[in-house]
């Protein structure tokens, strides 16, 4: 799907924005906003893995880090990567180069090599078993 | 390579590939040396029905797009649970047509 360099850059730009968009949909009001479109969570009413996400991306926003961890640790990636891309993306369209690109097929080659996909799996599922126990 | 074999690599193969590269592939494998058929017969090709299932079961974790290989796109939906559920129905309909281009890039590499 992702072959080309603009296609990539077109395709985080717009996962960003909607990001965005959703966070300042949620902002300081998380719990207020009714929103659920989690399949998991409508489906068999367990948490999903990233339950929680948003709010833990939230409390990172005003500042609470200790709360967004124990919210949900998936919430500090998420933030990252949101923050980091577009201003990456950006420099990239000015610099007319292509380190992004180059850079996200890296990270996805280092991603699917085996020793890190099972550590990181396990990660997930511990992230999981633990937001069953938060009872999100 | 032979007509024959050719042939035969593309009914048994066919339904890995989009039907718009199938004359493409052909085209390819009959101009290429016969050496590099062993290679091309065992690439791993991933069934774009079996993708399907997984996308319907496991979409909201992304495992459909591990599975075909789009880490990355994977990384996303299972942060974002399955892109707000959103691109989890975007992708039952879109997983197959990824399957078969990630089918060809794989096949591409010993064409060219």
């Amino acid at each position: 799907m992702i072959a080309t360099r603009n296609r990539l850059y077109a395709f985080m730009l717009a996962v960003c924005a909607a990001g965005w968009a959703w966070l300042l949909l949620h902002f300081g009001n998380s719990s207020q906003v009714q929103l659920q479109l989690c399949w998991i969570k409508a489906t068999t009413g367990m948490p999903c893995p990233a339950c929680g996400t948003t709010r833990a991306a939230d409390a990172l926003m005003h500042g609470r880090f200790v709360e967004a961890i124990l919210i949900n640790p998936l919430g500090l990636p998420v933030m990252l990567i949101m923050l980091i891309s577009p201003v990456w993306i950006l420099a990239d369209f000015m610099l007319s180069s292509n380190s992004f690109f180059r850079a996200f097929g890296v990270i996805e080659k280092k991603l699917s090599s085996r020793g890190l996909a099972i550590a990181l799996i396990a990660l997930v599922i511990a992230n999981w078993i633990w937001n069953y126990y938060k009872g999100y | 390579m032979e007509a024959q074999k050719v042939d035969m690599y593309i009914m048994s193969n066919a339904k890995y590939f989009e039907s718009h590269q199938i004359p493409v592939i052909r085209e390819r494998l009959l101009a290429i040396d016969d050496s590099k058929w062993v290679m091309i017969q065992t690439i791993p090709l991933k069934d774009p029905q079996t993708s399907l299932i997984v996308s319907l079961l496991g979409g909201s974790l992304g495992i459909d797009r591990f599975m075909i290989g789009d880490t990355g796109i994977g990384v996303g939906k299972l942060l974002t649970c399955g892109g707000f559920g959103i691109w989890t129905i975007v992708d039952w309909f879109m997983i197959q047509g990824a399957t078969r281009e990630k089918n060809m890039q794989k096949l591409q590499q010993f064409l060219y």
